[in-house]
């Protein structure tokens, strides 16, 4: 669960961007060292992934074969979710980093082929510091910037000034804060809309989503791979236009879904993931047919290539026009 | 405050692209009605001293682009199949960014780069200010002469020339480019006449035309209407101007060599009632005998004796007593001249001697050859006898247009009409005494008359004269060519006003039009029937437009209506020309004319009778001819007298 506190100095000063935070702090706490915009941001920075991992998960189609998805592509999507999050050390004040982050998400409403934004992005700039690691007088400098406080209960006195503890602690605040981004358009669409919407990511961190027939999750990422012993051979022996049977994922303190793998792309002369995607939906009765529905959804959106990005292989290009979007407002 | 629509597009500017006080760049949605050469309004959102910047601006480059780093990875999504395109749910979003160049800033100072803001489409208003039309189109201000429609975007935005930068005096003339055969030329300069002369205010005076027409039938059918649909009534309407032909045009052809029929395809007999002969006599020749003669021949010498013949014999009674002995010579006609020639030369043959009044034989053998050749040459337009008829010098009535038929003559005969009418409108208009203030002269194929290389002629000296000198007279030219380039820079460089149909991709690649964006130039390349590119001194920018066909039947459609006259007997000619003058004038009274007389005498009395136009048209006719004494029948021969008898007692009879 979150465990930010939010700082209690109303009203908030914007810090919309990178320079409006080193201006603000370089002003208000004289003497610290400000970092250049020319570092990278913490998202790039080596060490922070998590470790791969792969994790059983319960079957639901009774099958250890991979299955070719029947029937031609059929496009459903009519809107699709994707948020960005750009984090960067402002400062440092006596060697611990004070942070600027900002998320955003969107959604992108697909209308005769075109894509519109749905109702407003949502846009936020923070500040993420370790309160209890800072002294009194940066502290109280701080005061009135819309601040996230990073400190953990149950770090020990000295890990709490460890540089690159602190940034982590601040990436996985701004991580949070755009998961949350996220949620809060794919709740509004799935309450509103309900028409199949492409969530670029999982859809079981909100019980609405997650549970909801229109949300269907795009995962990228597999660091983690929910699969037995034997499915993982499936996997890994995926052809392109085929999907792995139907297992169950319950993460702890999320809604359970229905997932499967699938194949967009020929992966041959690639790595073994290259071109796979995990699909999230929500539990159903009749799984397999609705794997088959969806598999047939994702796959039409193959087209047009996501390229240049250097996902291509695995990211829808509504998705990528998401992220372009948000990088051009944000 | 021009009204407020939705705007179509937004300023965009990038440290690699930026914007400048005289170019900006925007983009807008791919469905936006924005082409090369639309104008638009930019409004500024950061008042700069009191004042919300307004920007008007005209397309002058487009661009398009996705976001795809390489057409490979398009190839790539489409599995290399064009048809699979149809299959992508998605679109790839398509940037439509557009450069602009900048017409006019409000307020015009501080000059600054064009702001960010909105981009809207120009209307009415925002036209007239962007062209800075709002200075001559005030009611009581007003000398603004329409030319054709801006169209963009649904909007029907007439374009206005202000007449002081048209006709002078501000500056003046109006020179049109653009490739043959597509109507551009020609019917583009008919239908600003027809709106110079509905528009030319009347407190700067008036003004008639004099058009050359130098090719077919172009210019042979002014005063006949012509066919107009309702998109061309719509545009005459929304230009206030009258869709009719001209209401007074007078037509002017040499003779054809065999002087009994004009040189013109305007010879039906339903369109001869104002057309005119074009002739010319020696004394009207003999001042531009510079023109006919080439500079080979007309060395100092010979120009010394032409002078001498211009003051010494022309018109004047010419005696020489010591060597030409009881001569008296009034020399009027080529005819004269040639007997002063031949006289003298045979007196110097005679006498053995080489010169007369310094003048070396041979110099006088060379100019009357050259002379008495122009009449051969120019046989149509020059006469031996001297008669004259000619252009109304001095009575030219206000919106008038005379057309000068010179489409059939010889090329020394085009070049001669040319000089000589074009100075006599000089002259005329410097003395203020032509009838008019103003007189447009307009002459096609500029390439052959006013070359950019080629020898320095006559004609192409007078051109460059007009263009230079012209606007303070009020004589203004309106030339036309398919080949700006080729045409001397000082007579288009003194073009206030130039027109551009469809060009050739040759004549675009010329260093001349280096000056238009690679999209203005393609634009010139592809321009449709009626569309035209306009510079004009208040104008900033070029600016396309449209414009209505002319409302006067267009030359082939002339011809087939009205069929040209075939080649009339002496009879048939005699009787068509009286009765012009006289309807009344009986077949068989022209039958005996023709029987009684001599053609010779019979061409010179129709020459005489045309250009008195008298009101007893069969009594002057016959006046003019040799009297004839009429024939009588022999009486019988008076018996002679008898002479007397002898007397019977003559001594001396035998």
């Amino acid at each position: 669960m979150e465990q930010r506190q939010r700082a209690t100095y109303p009203p908030s000063i914007p810090v919309a961007t990178f320079h409006d935070a080193v201006r603000i702090l370089a002003h208000r706490v004289p003497g610290v060292a400000t970092v250049t915009s020319t570092a990278p941001t913490l998202e790039r920075l080596e060490g922070v992934h998590e470790a791969p991992r792969v994790i059983d998960a319960q079957r639901v189609e009774n099958a250890t074969v991979a299955r070719p998805v029947p029937g031609s592509p059929a496009p459903a999507f009519s809107a699709f979710l994707d948020g960005i999050q750009e984090s960067r050390v402002v400062t440092l004040s006596r060697g611990i980093p004070i942070v600027w982050g900002r998320v955003s998400a969107v959604v992108k409403r697909r209308v005769d082929r075109r894509l519109t934004t749905w109702q407003h992005p949502i846009v936020e700039c923070r500040i993420y510091a370790p309160l209890s690691a800072l002294d009194a007088e940066t502290r109280h400098s701080l005061g009135g910037l819309d601040l996230v406080d990073t400190s953990r209960a149950d770090d020990d006195g000295v890990l709490s000034r460890h540089p690159a503890h602190v940034t982590e602690q601040a990436l996985h605040a701004v991580q949070r804060d755009r998961e949350r981004a996220e949620r809060t358009l794919a709740e509004q669409w799935c309450e509103t809309m309900r028409e199949p919407l492409l969530v670029d990511g999982s859809i079981s961190a909100s019980e609405i989503v997650g549970t909801h027939s229109c949300a269907v999750g795009i995962v990228k990422s597999h660091r983690q791979l929910y699969a037995s012993a034997a499915l993982l051979d499936v996997i890994l022996g995926l052809a392109c236009g085929e999907r792995t049977p139907v297992v169950r994922i319950a993460p702890r303190n999320r809604t359970p879904v229905h997932s499967w793998y699938l194949r967009l792309r020929d992966g041959v002369a690639h790595d073994a993931l290259w071109g796979i995607v995990r699909v999230e939906v929500a539990e159903t009765e009749d799984a397999s047919a609705r794997a088959d529905e969806v598999s047939r959804w994702v796959l039409a959106e193959r087209a047009p290539l996501a390229l240049p990005d250097s996902r291509w292989d695995r990211m829808a290009y509504p998705v990528r026009e998401c992220e372009e979007f948000l990088r051009a407002i944000s | 405050m021009p009204e407020q629509t939705s705007p179509l597009g937004r300023v965009v500017a990038t440290e690699r692209k930026p914007n400048t006080p005289h170019e900006f760049h925007f983009w807008t949605a791919v469905d936006s009605p924005i082409g090369i050469g639309t104008i638009v309004r930019v409004e500024g959102t950061h008042a700069v001293e009191g004042h919300i910047p307004r920007v008007y601006g005209v397309v002058v480059e487009g661009f398009s682009f996705t976001d795809l780093l390489s057409p490979l990875h398009d190839v790539l999504g489409h599995d290399g199949d064009p048809r699979s395109s149809a299959i992508a749910p998605t679109e790839r979003p398509e940037v439509r960014l557009y450069t602009a160049a900048v017409l006019r800033q409000i307020p015009e100072e501080p000059l600054q780069p064009v702001p960010m803001g909105e981009v809207f489409l120009a209307s009415d208003e925002d036209v007239t200010l962007a062209l800075r039309m709002d200075t001559y189109t005030r009611p009581e201000t007003r000398t603004a002469i329409p030319i054709g429609l801006y169209r963009a975007g649904g909007m029907d935005s007439p374009i206005y020339l202000d007449a002081d930068f048209l006709v002078g005096p501000e500056a003046a003339h109006l020179n049109i480019t653009g490739v043959s055969g597509l109507a551009t030329k020609t019917s583009a300069v008919e239908f600003i006449l027809a709106s110079l002369f509905a528009h030319f205010p009347a407190s700067k005076g008036s003004v008639a035309a004099v058009c050359f027409n130098v090719k077919g039938p172009d210019l042979c059918y002014l005063d006949q209407p012509g066919d107009l649909d309702a998109n061309d009534l719509a545009m005459y309407h929304r230009l206030a101007v009258p869709p009719r032909p001209f209401d007074r045009v007078q037509y002017f052809a040499p003779y054809k060599a065999n002087l009994t029929s004009l040189n013109t395809l305007r010879s039906n007999e339903a369109l001869m009632h104002n057309v005119s002969p074009l002739t010319w006599g020696l004394r009207e020749v003999l001042q531009f005998a510079e023109v006919l003669l080439n500079r080979d021949d007309v060395d100092a010498k010979a120009d010394a004796l032409i002078d001498f013949i211009k003051e010494r014999v022309l018109d004047r009674e010419y005696k020489d007593p010591q060597l030409l002995p009881g001569q008296v010579y009034r020399v009027q006609s080529f005819a004269d001249l040639e007997r002063w020639f031949r006289d003298i030369i045979l007196m110097l043959e005679g006498k053995g001697s080489e010169g007369y009044k310094t003048h070396h034989i041979a110099t006088i053998r060379k100019v009357r050859n050259r002379l008495s050749n122009i009449s051969l040459r120019c046989a149509g337009l020059v006469t031996d006898d001297g008669s004259v008829s000619d252009l109304p010098w001095g009575t030219f009535e206000d919106r008038t247009v005379y057309v000068i038929d010179v489409a059939a003559a010889e090329e020394d005969a085009q070049d001669l009409i040319f000089a000589r009418i074009v100075s006599k409108l000089r002259e005329h208009l410097e003395r203020r005494d032509l009838g008019v203030s103003h007189v447009v002269v307009f002459v096609d194929e500029l390439n052959k008359y006013a070359p950019a290389d080629g020898p320095d002629t006559y004609v192409r000296k007078m051109l460059l004269d007009i263009a230079e000198r012209g606007r303070y007279l009020g004589l203004v030219l309106f030339g036309a060519q398919q080949f700006r380039s080729q045409v001397h820079r000082r007579v288009v460089g003194n073009s206030g006003t130039s027109l551009f149909g469809r060009m050739d991709g040759d004549e675009l690649a010329t260093p001349g039009y280096a000056v238009l964006s690679p999209a203005t130039r393609t634009k010139l390349a592809t321009l449709a029937k009626g569309d035209l590119m306009v510079r004009h001194p208040h104008f900033t920018q070029p600016i396309f437009l449209k414009f209505p066909r002319p409302a006067v039947l267009r030359g082939r459609d002339g011809v087939e209506r009205f069929p040209q006259a075939t080649d009339s007997t002496l009879e048939a000619s005699l009787l068509r020309t009286l009765r012009q003058l006289d309807p009344g004038v009986p077949l068989a009274w022209v039958q005996d004319m023709v029987a009684l007389y001599d053609e010779g005498d019979l061409i010179r009395a129709r020459n005489a009778t045309l250009q008195a136009r008298p009101k007893d048209v069969r009594g002057f006719f016959a006046s003019r001819l040799r009297t004839i004494i009429p024939a009588q029948p022999a009486q019988a021969p008076v018996a002679a007298t008898p002479l007397r008898g002898l007397p019977a007692d003559d001594p001396y009879g035998v």
